[in-house]
């Protein structure tokens, strides 16, 4: 072994073997092999690998014993994966595969989830009882959104490799997850909507509710369908662009750029209406279609 | 990256993706003609990969299991080769794993190119190909693997990029970051002789 500090050449003679140089690296790299003899034997002992490795491991037919043993698993496979309906082994993979879900998720979005919704909670709480619904109707999606941003794509994902690696399909996977997110901002806005009404009897669930179930869904589907496309980051950025033309419209009534007759109009649609429910669906089709990362088999 | 369609010479002009398409429709012989055109190759692959030849044959028959079970998402991304190799690749990953030879996040950091020993500067000038060939089996699983596809396999960079599902520059630095490895070895080896003579 020898210092070979006056070239680097060496360090490109794999790259070089490889084909992966320039035209102009590559005959830099030829020259100088011509010249240095212990890049000369670097090389040739690189191809020597090559071939003494392809002989030591070359197999020329594949063994018929793994053959057989594939066709067995097959075969017993075929029989047990036969339909039995919903059977308490079913119920029990999904058990697990939502109790490993929550797992992997980021502990942060609980937290931080809980702790912005309790935060809109204290404002709404302390606002006369005409504003509260505004107040969760603005906290509620903004929340949602920036959970389903974070569930399920390689950029926030710490455990892909292994993930990919797993036979449960990307869409179960995706839905699972989903479910859990919602399902979790739900109740923490119902949560949030139930004590307000106790607070101020003039509010009643059923209106607060109807005012954030539409845009929670609908952002969220958005951010979600959005954050597989182009990122997290992507995601969020326009669900939030979304939400603050939102807050923009709620402050309108006191900057009055847009007339009022057109705020009233475009804040109605920031409400549970066909047109929210019908858009959260049709952004989660999309995103069933092709999530953003396949399954490693 | 290569055609997509490659032929077998056993089972006579067979293209590979159709094969893929029958065995999505559960066809077994399909799958024994896609056994015969590919299973020695990636057999040779996971013997290089994994070293031990009975680990090679169990994660061989998962590979096909695999194969049996998702032969419907092969998506036209690369050759069927490739594919083959990729799903092989993971099998054997998930294998490494589940024997605690690789920690789960032993992939990202094999890739931190040790800074004491700085081999940037160091040649290979022991010849001895046995000598290579005994190292080659001492560097880790990962950086082995690297350099099995390329000298024997004889795979571009962006086909082995394919096949770990990672990017071109990943392989760029494994491949790197392996040579250091084997050199370094090989050095170190040599520096316990000369203290022994």
């Amino acid at each position: 072994m020898t210092q070979h500090a006056e070239d680097r050449s060496s360090v490109l003679l794999l790259p070089y073997i490889a084909g992966e140089l320039d035209a102009q690296t590559a005959e830099h790299v030829k020259q100088h092999v011509a010249e240095c003899a212990s890049c000369r034997r670097e090389l040739a002992s690189w191809q020597s690998l090559g071939h003494v490795w392809r002989d030591t491991s070359q197999v020329t037919r594949p063994p018929d014993h793994i053959y057989a043993a594939i066709m067995r698993v097959i075969a017993s496979q075929e029989v047990t994966l036969a339909p039995h309906g919903m059977t308490l082994q079913t119920l029990r993979a999904m058990t697990l595969l939502f109790v490993n879900q929550v797992r992997l998720m980021r502990r942060s979005f609980w937290l931080a989830s809980a702790i912005v919704m309790s935060l809109g909670w204290f404002v709404a709480a302390s606002s006369p009882a005409s504003s509260a619904g505004l107040i969760l109707q603005l906290v509620a999606p903004l929340v949602a959104a920036y959970g389903v941003s974070m569930i399920y794509h390689p950029d926030a994902e710490p455990f892909l490799e292994i993930i990919r690696a797993t036979p449960t399909s990307p869409h179960l996977l995706l839905l699972t997850r989903f479910t859990f997110v919602c399902g979790y901002d739900l109740l923490l806005a119902l949560a949030a909507t139930v004590s307000l009404t106790a607070l101020s009897p003039s509010n009643t669930v059923g209106t607060l509710v109807l005012g954030w179930l539409g845009p929670m869904l609908f952002l969220s589907a958005l951010a979600l369908l959005l954050a597989q496309r182009w990122g997290a980051v992507g995601g969020l950025a326009v669900a939030w662009s979304l939400w603050a033309l939102r807050v923009l419209l709620a402050a309108n009534d006191h900057i009055g750029v847009i007339s009022p007759e057109l705020t009233a109009r475009l804040s109605a649609y920031w409400s549970t209406n066909a047109l929210t429910l019908m858009g959260a669906l049709i952004f989660l089709a999309v995103v069933m279609i092709r999530p953003a990362y396949r399954r490693g088999i | 990256m290569e055609e997509d369609v490659t032929f077998c010479a056993q089972a006579g002009a067979t293209d590979d993706a159709a094969l893929l398409q029958d065995i999505a429709r559960r066809n077994q012989d399909a799958l024994a003609r896609l056994y015969e055109c590919h299973g020695a190759q990636l057999l040779s692959y996971l013997r290089r990969f994994l070293t031990d030849s009975r680990t090679a044959e169990e994660v061989l028959q998962d590979t096909f299991l695999a194969v049996w079970q998702s032969a419907a998402t092969y998506s036209h991304r690369s050759s069927v080769r490739l594919w083959l190799l990729g799903i092989a690749r993971r099998q054997a990953m998930n294998r490494l794993r589940r024997d605690g030879v690789l920690a789960p996040w032993q992939e990202y950091e094999e890739d931190v190119i040790d800074e004491r020993s700085n081999p940037e500067t160091l040649v290979l000038t022991q010849l001895e190909v046995e000598d290579l060939y005994s190292a080659v089996g001492a560097i880790g699983p990962l950086h082995r693997e690297v350099l099995g596809l390329l000298l024997v396999d004889g795979l571009s960079y962006a086909e082995i990029a394919l096949v770990l599902d990672v990017p071109i520059g990943t392989v760029r630095s494994r491949v790197n970051t392996a040579r250091q490895r084997l050199v370094a070895r090989l050095h170190s080896r040599e520096v316990e002789y000369d203290a022994t003579r």
